[in-house]
Formats: structure tokens, sequence, C-alpha cells
């Protein structure tokens, strides 16, 4: 895998979409440890959307992708994040499937932000 | 007509003024709201009759009488309080005209409700219904619609509110399920709310007390919930005004028990059989007393009247008359006496039940720190100063004869009782002490832990001897060494203070209860201390500083510094504990001692001590950073040393005393997060972080295996999560030998991220053919040191096969 320095606007629009998808899985059980999360998911959409709104300096650019790796780390803070999170049913088979999409999405994060 | 209305307003509020307003509009009317029982008011029995005019009147009395209706609690800057008191003796005055003033004329919306009986002045913080409103939170543009004009002239500027659809009762009901939702019993009060309504009231009677008056008066009528509401406000006002009644008792103590002894010293004169001597044998009343005092001031008014008399009528039938008059009064009071002390108990109870509370939440709290000890335990004195209503009962010495017999009789029956709650009172005051023992010996095994970061940062100098220079070796060697002496002299100070601090208190605790007069002292103490702490503080700085010169440690080294220190807060509070209790400080201090002692928390004073304690531990905590910065350091050569020096390293341990204590060394893992990262780091990255220098091993099952799990108790969910121990591990080896933190911040913003209670120990069962990972869980910060083996295993609750098989409590509740 290529190292980078930047995430480049494909990769912000994923970003993007995928805490838009992560934000109401999150909300499926109510918990209120996630707000953390959720808020934090939240402040890195309005990052995108201001950073589309300029005129994408390299700086900007920059910082952006600092800002949401950053966040993306401290959402995912062991034990208590994103990647120690699951929806829970009593039933294995039910659980691994509600959870699907959820682990879907976390992968995909990973996998953007390791390439920095 | 004045005592039915009373007693009608009483209950009923505003609708029952408008209901009598129809037929007693020439007379005053003013309202009463009882301050007293609100959260368990006795069982009501209510009536009503129509009338000659069609309107219907109703009556509601409390069962049981007599009703005495009042409650006061210190801890509240002083306002104003109501005292409502029924006399449930046809024919006596009632005992509200002299204990509550004037009554009370209500105002119109949004002005004052209520007046001080006090008068105005004398008593800061008048009980005003915006004071009230102010109080709850509440803003006061809210209006209440007392109904307040007459029947015939319907209030029309206020819109009529239905139960349950205006705005007003949609406000107070949510006023009141926030009180509930807050409340710890807050499922059984919601159970109690749903069946019978709002505080306990009857939904059927509320729609009894409601309904007719909405339909007569078509009037807005301010609720049941919103009068419970207010209700409880005056309730909290009035536990708010122990030092502007303390204030009363002593113009009671002082000035009406002479002029009673001299006004009846001339009756005596006159007929010496029909008033008896009066003598007040107990001097001092307590705030209990205050009602039957006030009746007294009654039976003053009357001798004195009857002291007008004397001189132009001295028909030996009139004296007669006064005389069983002043004996019924003195039967009022007798029997208000036996009610106050029936309050007492419920009081004594409540508060037992209070220390319970507090001691629950100590004992569930993360931090069982000396400073929290010490906060927890000048709390409960508080609790016990109101134990002793029978000297207060015998005091009483102006009762009549037959009246106080039966009051005693009263009283020595509940004597078991007052003596059980006393003494559960006494056990729970014992409960810190073993709390502070698990306090103490978490401290013996943080010792330990910063013991074996000595012996690792010993171990790294040794077998870097060769491979570094010598000045390098020589400072790594001092201040292992000084770190090491200053933990160990803080900690065995710690230990000292703690010791000393939970056994003298508990000894001056006793020693303060077993003497009666040294209550009353406190309590004087008190009304002192409340204006001014400012004594005790600049008393406890001094004294602090002495310590610090008189040892000699103003130039000693740091951790020799912080040891001492601890050691000192704990000879501190001992040294002041025992002065109070042997009555041998100097009034100031112990006016100051007092004011701690109440458990004022929030208030410079009271947590002095605390602090200090507190200084010495956040010092402990720096030192124990400092140490496992050391550790890391430490680590980090020894990763830079060439594989080769090893062995020598390992042959440098024989000759140490500590080498049976080995450290963790890098090539116990296959994995590191610098040389060799693993596969970890591909699967949870964030994971691979939290085991030391990101060292592991990763192997596969090939039987099935069960491992542990630390997490919040309930099952389900949360017995699942990524991390787990080869064997079952205890609460503080979780967090400090594991490195779970209570709460996790965010470094930049300061969020809470998320938390980590230690509840339950899960037993989980591992399908074979899992890819486990192990290695020793890395260092956070503070205490949470890690080192200890952890195991991560990747979304176990995808796991086919994966089994709870069993779970339990970390610490048994006590």
């Amino acid at each position: 895998m290529t190292m980078q320095s930047t995430l480049s606007k494909q990769q912000l629009m994923q970003i993007h979409s995928l805490y838009q998808k992560l934000i109401p899985l999150l909300g499926v059980q109510k918990d209120p440890d996630l707000s953390f999360i959720i808020s934090t998911a939240k402040d890195s959409m309005t990052l995108i959307e201001a950073y589309f709104n300029l005129d994408n300096s390299s700086e900007d650019t920059r910082v952006t992708t600092q800002i949401l790796l950053s966040k993306h780390k401290v959402m995912n803070q062991p034990r208590v994040g994103l990647a120690d999170y699951f929806i829970w049913n009593d039933s294995l088979e039910e659980r691994i499937k509600l959870n699907q999409a959820l682990d879907e999405i976390k992968h995909n994060l990973n996998d953007i932000f390791n390439t920095l | 007509m004045r005592n039915l209305s009373q007693f009608v307003i009483s209950i009923l509020g505003p609708f029952a003024l408008a209901a009598l307003s129809s037929r007693a509009a020439a007379n005053p009317r003013y309202i009463e709201i009882r301050s007293s029982q609100i959260l368990e008011p006795p069982p009501l029995v209510c009536g009503h009759k129509m009338k000659s005019d069609g309107t219907m009147e109703y009556e509601c009395r409390w069962e049981g009488q007599p009703q005495v209706n009042f409650s006061s609690r210190p801890g509240f800057n002083g306002t104003s309080l109501l005292l409502s008191v029924q006399s449930p003796f046809p024919g006596a005055a009632p005992v509200s005209t002299f204990l509550s003033g004037t009554p009370v004329t209500p105002a119109a919306p949004g002005q004052s409700l209520f007046s001080s009986p006090y008068g105005n002045g004398n008593i800061p913080g008048q009980s005003s219904l915006p004071t009230v409103l102010n109080h709850l939170g509440i803003p006061l543009e809210i209006k209440f619609g007392l109904p307040t004009q007459e029947v015939d002239q319907p209030n029309t500027s206020f819109p009529p509110v239905a139960p349950g659809d205006g705005p007003v009762y949609k406000f107070f009901n949510n006023r009141l399920y926030q009180l509930i939702e807050n409340d710890p019993q807050s499922a059984e009060k919601k159970s109690d709310f749903a069946t019978r309504g709002p505080m306990g009231i009857d939904p059927k009677l509320v729609d009894q007390l409601t309904s007719p008056v909405r339909k007569v008066e078509n009037q807005p009528l301010l609720l049941p919930s919103s009068l419970a509401q207010l209700q409880k406000g005056l309730l909290v006002l009035g536990q708010s005004s122990l030092a502007a009644h303390r204030k009363t008792v002593d113009y009671i103590n002082n000035e009406l028990e002479r002029k009673l002894i001299d006004r009846r010293g001339i009756l005596r004169s006159y007929n010496k059989d029909l008033f008896p001597p009066l003598s007040f044998t107990t001097t001092r009343y307590s705030l209990k007393g205050i009602q039957v005092r006030a009746s007294l001031n009654e039976v003053l008014t009357l001798e004195n009247l009857i002291l007008d008399q004397l001189p132009q009528n001295k028909d030996r039938e009139d004296f007669t008359q006064w005389a069983e008059k002043l004996n019924h009064l003195h039967f009022v009071a007798d029997r208000l006496a036996e009610a106050n002390l029936r309050n007492d108990l419920t009081l004594v109870r409540n508060d037992i039940e209070q220390a319970k509370e507090i001691m629950g939440e100590y004992i569930g709290s993360e931090d069982h720190s000396p400073g929290r000890i010490t906060q927890f335990m000048n709390l409960l004195p508080s609790f016990n100063t109101q134990l002793n209503p029978i000297e207060d009962l015998r005091g009483n010495a102006a009762l009549r004869p037959e009246g106080r017999g039966n009051l005693i009789l009263w009283a020595e029956q509940n004597q078991q009782a007052i003596t059980d709650e006393a003494e559960e009172s006494r056990n729970l005051l014992n409960e810190p002490k073993v709390t502070a023992q698990i306090e103490i010996e978490a401290a013996e095994y943080f010792r330990e832990q910063l013991i074996d970061s000595e012996t690792l940062a010993r171990d790294v100098v040794s077998s870097t001897k060769s491979d570094l220079p010598a000045n390098v070796v020589r400072l790594a060697m001092t201040v292992a060494r000084e770190t090491t002496t200053g933990i160990k002299s803080y900690l065995l100070g710690v230990k000292a203070g703690i010791q000393g601090n939970l056994k003298t208190k508990a000894d001056a605790i006793e020693a303060i209860f077993s003497n009666p007069e040294r209550l009353t002292r406190i309590s004087e103490a008190i009304l002192n201390t409340i204006t001014d702490p400012t004594d005790f503080m600049r008393y406890a700085s001094t004294s602090i500083l002495n310590f610090h010169i008189k040892m000699g440690i103003v130039t000693g080294i740091l951790p020799a510094k912080v040891a001492i220190r601890g050691k000192i807060a704990g000879e501190l509070s001992t040294e002041l504990l025992i002065g109070m209790a042997m009555g041998t400080t100097a009034a100031p201090i112990n006016s100051g001692l007092t004011h701690l002692a109440k458990g004022l928390i929030g208030t410079e004073a009271s947590e002095i001590l605390g602090v200090q304690i507190a200084e010495g531990l956040g010092r402990a905590e720096s030192i124990s950073s400092e140490v496992v910065a050391t550790q890391q350091a430490a680590q980090e050569i020894l990763e830079s040393v060439p594989a080769k020096s090893h062995a020598k390293i390992l042959e440098s341990f024989q000759d140490d005393s500590l080498s049976a204590l080995a450290p963790v060394r890098k090539l116990d893992y296959e994995f590191n997060l610098i040389q060799n990262p693993g596969p970890l780091v591909e699967i949870n990255p964030g994971a691979a972080s939290t085991f030391r220098s990101g060292m592991y091993n990763a192997r596969i099952l090939k039987e099935d295996k069960i491992i542990y799990r630390l997490g919040e108790g309930g099952g389900g969910k949360n017995a699942f999560g990524q991390y787990f121990t080869e064997v079952p591990v205890t609460f503080l080896e979780g967090r400090i030998d594991l490195g779970v933190k209570p709460e996790w911040i965010d470094p930049h913003t300061g969020a809470l991220i998320g938390s980590s209670p230690l509840e339950t120990i899960y037993a989980i069962k591992v399908p074979k053919g899992t890819t486990i990972f192990e290695g020793p869980a890395g260092y956070q910060s503070g205490i949470y040191l890690g080192g200890k083996t952890q195991i991560y295993v990747h979304k176990p609750w995808k796991l086919q096969g994966v089994e709870v098989i069993s779970e339990k409590p970390l610490r048994p509740k006590l």
C-alpha cells in the first residue's frame, strides 16, 4: 500500500459518505456512550463540507487531513471507541447480520486512513 | 369559622379559599401551605357537604392528631420558614396563630404569597413566592392562577387551566418527572406517581378536590401537582432556615423562660394552689422544642392577662376558669412535644438513609483516596446531632406533671427504637474504616508495582553499563535511587496518615457522641462559624506551615516533602479532631472544626484538610509518572542494545537482590511496533498500541479456551469486548496492571470519549481456531501502569461457538 501525506478529494468524499452511513447505525441501540463518536463523526463531516467550500489549497488539504486523521484515531480509542463497538442481539446469526454494514464502514474507513 | 377555614384552606389551598369565600367574604382569608411530610403525607380524610347557598364545602384532615407540621434542617443559608400547626383540641386557640404570626393574606398572581412569620426585616430572604420559585429554578414569569377573587367575580384575566392540559400543569408535572428521574429510587417513585398521582396524592382525591370547584368557579386553579411542588419548595426552604430559628430558640431560652418564671411567681403570690411553681431544669431547648415553647408563649400571654385583672377582680371562680384554660394549653404543648418526638424519629431515619446513600456513593465511587475518605467522614457526624430527643423531653419541665409523665412514658417505650437508630448510625460511621482498609491495601499494591518499576530501571542501568558513558549510568542510577526512596517514603507517610486519621477520627466522633454537652457546644459553635470560618482556615494554614518548619523539610528533597506532607495532613486531622473531642482546642478553632465536621462540602474550610492529602496524592502520581518515564526510557535503551548483549544483561541480574523480579523484556515477544509490527496492526492498529511498546505474540488456539473479561455488569452485550486476560483479575489489577482507566478523555479537547466501568468479571469460552494476541498491557497514565499480560481477540461477538460461561460481580455492595 502506497503511503501518502494527504487525503485525496475522492477519499474525502468517501469519508464523508461513510460517516453519513455510520451515524444512523450508531443510533440503533440508543447507547449514550456513543455520543462522543457520533459528534466527532458529525464534526468530521462538517469539516469536509467546509473544505469543499474553500479554494482547496494544499495547506487546506494538509490541515484537513491532519484533523480528520486525529479525529479518526480518537474515535477509535481502544476499549471505548468505534473499533470496539458492535450492535448486540442475543442470536449470533442475527448479530452477525446486524453488524455487517457497520463492519464494512469501519473497514473502509480504516483502509482510507491507513494510506496515510 | 376561623378554625374550620384554616383547616380547609391548609389542605385544599386556593380551592378551599374560593369555596369559602362566598360565605366569608368579610373575613380575612389566608393560605397555609404545610411544610412537612410532603413526600409521605399521612392519609387524608375528606368529606363535603352542600351548603344552603348551593355551594359545596370541602374539608380534609390528615389522619392522626395532633397536627404538627414542621421541618428544619441545616445546610442552606437562612430564609424564613412557614410553620403550620393545627390544634386538635376543640375550643383551643389554633397554635398557628402565634407560630405563624399574622395569617397571610393571599396576593395577586405572581406577587408575594407568603410573609415571614417573624415579621419583615428580621430574617433575610423572605419566603415569598418568587423566592420559592427561584429556589426551584422555575422562571419567575410563570404566574400562578391563585383564585383570590370572590366566587361571583371570576378572574377572567387568567385563562382557565384544565388538569393535564394547561402549560402550568404540564410545566410542574415535567418538573416532578425530572425530580423523580433524578431520584435514586426512581423506579419506585415513578410507579407511585403513575398509580397514586403526584407526590402520592390519590388521583381520585385530586379529582374530588378539583372538579367540583372548577365547575362552580370556572377559576384558574393551582393544581395539586403544582401545589405539591410548592409544598416541596417550602420544605426545602424550611430546611434552610436553621440559623434563623436558632435565634428564635435563643430568644425563647433566654428571655421567655425568665418571663414565665417571673410571672408565675407573681401569680403564686395570689394563689399557690392554682398556680404551681415552674422550674426549668434544662435551660437549653433544642430546635425541636420550639413549638412547645411557642405554646408556652401563649401561656405567658394569658398569665399576663390574669395579672392585669388581678388587682380589679379577685373573683376566685374567674381564676379557676383561667387556670383551667392554662392547664389545657399545657396539655396541648405536651401533645405537641410528643408529635415532635415522632418527627424526630422520622428525621433520624431520613438521616440514616441519607448516610447510607453517601456511603453507597463513596463505596461505588472510583476515587477512594484519603481525601475522599476525609470528606465523607466529615459528612457523617452531621447525621447524629438529633439522636437525643429524650433529653429534650426530660428538659420540658414546664409541662404539667401528668402530661410530662405521659410524654416520658411514651419516650421510654420508644427508647429501644431510638437506641437502635442511633446504633445503626454509629455503625455507618465505622464503614469508612472498612473502605479505608481497602485503600491501604491498594497503596501496598501500588508500592509493589513501583518497586517493580524501580527494578526494571536498575536492570536497564546494569545491563547497559558497558554500552553507555559513565556519567549517564551514574545519572540513571541516581534518578532510580531517589525515585524509589521518595516513593517508599511517601507511601509510608500516606499509610500512616490514613491509619492515624481513621482511628483517631473514629475515637473523636465516639467521644463527641458520648457527651451530650459537647453536642450542645458544637451546635453553638456552628452558629459562630457559619458566618466566619476564616479563623479555622487561618489556623489550619499556619499549623501546616509550622509542621513543615518543625520537621525541617523545607530544605529536604522533593520526595521527602511529599512523604511528610501526607503524614502531616493525617496528623493534623488527628490532632485537631482529638482536640475538638476533648474540648482542648481554642474557641475559634473549635468553631472552625465544628464547621468542618458538619461537612458543608464546597466551603473552603471543610475541604482544606482533604486538599492537603489530595495534594500529597497528586505528588505521588507525579512521581509514579517519573518512574514510568524512567521505565519507558529504560525500555527504549534496552531495545537499542544489541541482542548479543542480552545474555550479559541477564547475567548481571544474578548479583542483584531484586533480580527475582524479572522485568518485561522485548525478547519474550515476537512482534513489536518498532521493528516488527506483526499482523495485529493490519487488523486493528489501535489494539496493537494497547500492548506495551506494541509487544505481543499471536497464536491460533488448538483447543477451546476460557478467558476472562472485566467489564460493566448486566451481561448480554456487556460480556463482550476485545480485551481479556488468561486468569481472573481483581478490580485493582484491572485498573493498575491492565491500565483500564475509568474514563477516557480526548487529550486535545478534554471531551469524554467513553468510560470503562469494572463491575463484573465474565468467563468467556473462545472456540479453537481463534487467533489470540497476547502481550503486556501498555502504560496509560498516572497509576494505570499496565504490565500484566492481556489478550486481544478480534470481534469475539462474531465467533461461532463463543459462549459466556459465567459472570460474577467484582465487589459486593456493602
